[in-house]
């Protein structure tokens, strides 16, 4: 950590989810930079974007926090995209979605995927998860860009 | 057919008797005379019938007549003559023409009879010749005829034959037909069967979305109500303390939309939102049932319900009812699947009792042919009729609502039931009794060499 905040991409195609998400981290004191995509191309873009340009971009650290239901692709293949990439696989990737299907799960930790996170329907459930990922984001080092 | 012959020949010898008697005037040359004239009307009429059939010779016959007796008669004039001793008018008489003439008319006459009778007979030869002739034609054409019958026969029977061949011929393609339409009828199974599962998947997938894209906007309505909520209480709190520092400043209408209206409204939305959140669950729950890989393993069924029995034991001790099990039949199934199926039949037999009726909840069973037939039976508040079938609907329920629940568990069991290949059914007396009926594919009963049934996914 060199002074240089990380900055949490958001995934996430619903714009109620990303608002009550960024509500509950911020509740948590997780002052960090969030920007949201609403979809897989144009998290995947700006990933890329930022690390992929020959070294021209001041390396910003990343980490994600991924939805898997997206309108244009699957958040499975936003993981396995970051996952086989030699640059990217070091940055965290935090799945958070409705979906509590063991397969599923198997699926994204199979892939590479760091914590996964079911959004509880019962409200306060879901704020205590964000909290407690809002205060698991404020200690975890995340490690330098390559 | 002599008969002419003699006649002639008789005449010639009565002439000839009458020669010598005229030569030599001997008594003894008459005697050949005399046999001959007394034959010859014997022979004349003789002949009358020989030619009855043929009107010509009957002609003849009767020309003949008169020639012979004026013969005859020349003749005895001739004898006469002589035995008086007048010989040469006797001679005389001999010398005329009339004697001649007679003979060579009787000669004439003779021989065309003689002739003509051959003709008759040649006639009646042909006529037999020809009937013969008729007869072999006729045994010709009956042995044709039986020629031709036998070949008829024998046509008939071929032809018999052949389409006996024909038949057979056509019962080996009906056979093959039958085999092919055989084959083509497990073809037509396996891909229905295929297609079935299929479609079974297609809901299974559908289910499985629509509950989870059911369960996004449910997370934000939620979210966001409790954000509304928390907003509402803190306006709640500012205006009591702008109350209690400047009473009179609150319009009753701000502090009972405050105080009443915004956190009813927000009650129902929780209270709606959280039944929407079991039903999708249902939903959900109910599409990862189905798309659960079943393991089957021997269930010694006595021990699954008994375990099943224990976990409901306090709510049973609470209504004061008891569950007896008695002897069931073993099962080779997926142990979760049976578990649930049994456990919502209990968890439903204790809370539909009927209130201030201690409860008895019996679970029995019996082999039923390849069907182990469970019964789980309650001394309850019964099923009206109607609400047999109904019952097994996923969110419906009969009955008095006073129990809270969402209809859920037997559409779930009724689920589970069709997925391991049984069926359920529910029996029941309104106010007494009611019976749910399980029937499940058992194992036939060789426990050591027992096969284990694969369930349709």
């Amino acid at each position: 950590m060199n002074g240089i905040p990380v900055t949490i991409l958001l995934i996430e195609d619903d714009p109620g989810h990303a608002r009550l998400i960024e509500k509950n981290v911020r509740r948590a004191g997780v002052s960090n930079p969030i920007v949201h995509f609403p979809d897989g191309t144009s998290g995947l873009d700006y990933i890329f974007a930022e690390r992929g340009g020959a070294g021209s971009v001041a390396h910003t650290p990343l980490l994600v926090l991924l939805d898997l239901n997206l309108p244009d692709m699957t958040g499975l293949d936003i993981l396995a995209r970051l996952k086989s990439d030699k640059h990217l696989k070091r940055i965290p990737v935090i799945v958070l979605t409705t979906t509590d299907d063991r397969v599923e799960i198997q699926k994204c930790y199979d892939l590479g995927c760091n914590v996964y996170i079911t959004k509880p329907v019962d409200y306060e459930g879901f704020a205590t998860a964000i909290r407690q990922l809002g205060l698991f984001l404020s200690v975890m080092q995340v490690p330098e860009p390559t | 057919m002599f008969t002419i012959e003699e006649l002639t020949a008789s005449a010639e010898r009565a002439e000839t008797g009458q020669r010598g008697f005229l030569l030599t005037g001997r008594e003894a040359y008459l005697e050949p005379f005399d046999r001959a004239t007394q034959r010859l009307p014997g022979l004349i009429a003789k002949l009358g019938p020989e030619v009855a059939g043929d009107p010509a010779a009957a002609r003849l016959l009767s020309e003949l007549k008169p020639v012979i007796a004026d013969k005859l008669a020349e003749l005895r004039e001739t004898i006469d003559l002589a035995r008086a001793g007048k010989m040469d008018a006797a001679l005389a008489l001999v010398g005329t023409d009339r004697g001649q003439g007679d003979t060579e008319a009787i000669r004439s006459i003779t021989a065309r009879m003689a002739q003509r009778e051959q003709s008759v007979v040649t006639a009646q030869f042909d006529a037999i010749n020809g009937r013969g002739r008729v007869l072999v034609l006729m045994d010709t054409a009956g042995l044709a005829g039986l020629v031709l019958l036998a070949g008829v026969i024998a046509f008939g029977i071929r032809r018999y034959v052949l389409a006996l061949r024909e038949a057979q011929a056509e019962l080996e393609v009906a056979n093959r037909g039958l085999e092919v339409s055989n084959a083509n009828l497990e073809r037509i199974v396996q891909a229905r069967t295929a297609d079935l599962t299929e479609a079974n998947e297609e809901i299974q997938r559908f289910a499985y979305i629509v509950s989870h894209d059911l369960r996004a906007p449910l997370v934000n309505i939620i979210g966001f109500t409790s954000e509304l909520e928390t907003a509402a209480k803190s306006l709640a709190e500012f205006a009591d303390q702008v109350d209690a520092r400047q009473p009179g400043q609150l319009t009753a209408e701000i502090a009972e939309a405050l105080n009443d209206d915004i956190p009813e409204s927000i009650r129902f939305i929780k209270a709606s939102t959280s039944k929407m959140d079991r039903l999708i669950g249902a939903i959900l729950t109910l599409s990862r049932e189905g798309r659960r890989v079943l393991a089957e393993e021997r269930l010694d069924m006595h021990a699954v319900l008994t375990g099943i029995a224990d976990t409901v034991r306090h709510q049973a001790t609470d209504s004061n009812s008891e569950i007896r099990i008695s002897e069931v039949p073993t099962l080779v199934m997926d142990r979760v699947a049976i578990e649930q199926i049994f456990g919502n039949l209990l968890d439903n037999a204790l809370k539909y009792l009927k209130p201030g009726r201690p409860g008895v909840i019996r679970i029995g069973g019996r082999m039923e042919g390849k069907f182990a037939v469970f019964e789980v039976e309650d001394n309850g508040r019964g099923v009206a009729p109607s609400d047999h079938e109904r019952i097994f609907e996923l969110f419906r329920r009969a009955g008095d609502q006073s129990v809270p629940g969402e209809g859920i568990g037997l559409a779930h069991v009724k689920a589970l039931v069709r997925r391991l290949g049984g069926k359920i059914e529910c029996e029941s007396v309104l106010d007494q009794a009611t019976v749910f009926r399980v029937r499940l594919p058992a194992p036939v009963p060789q426990p050591a060499n027992r096969r284990s049934r694969n369930v349709a996914a």
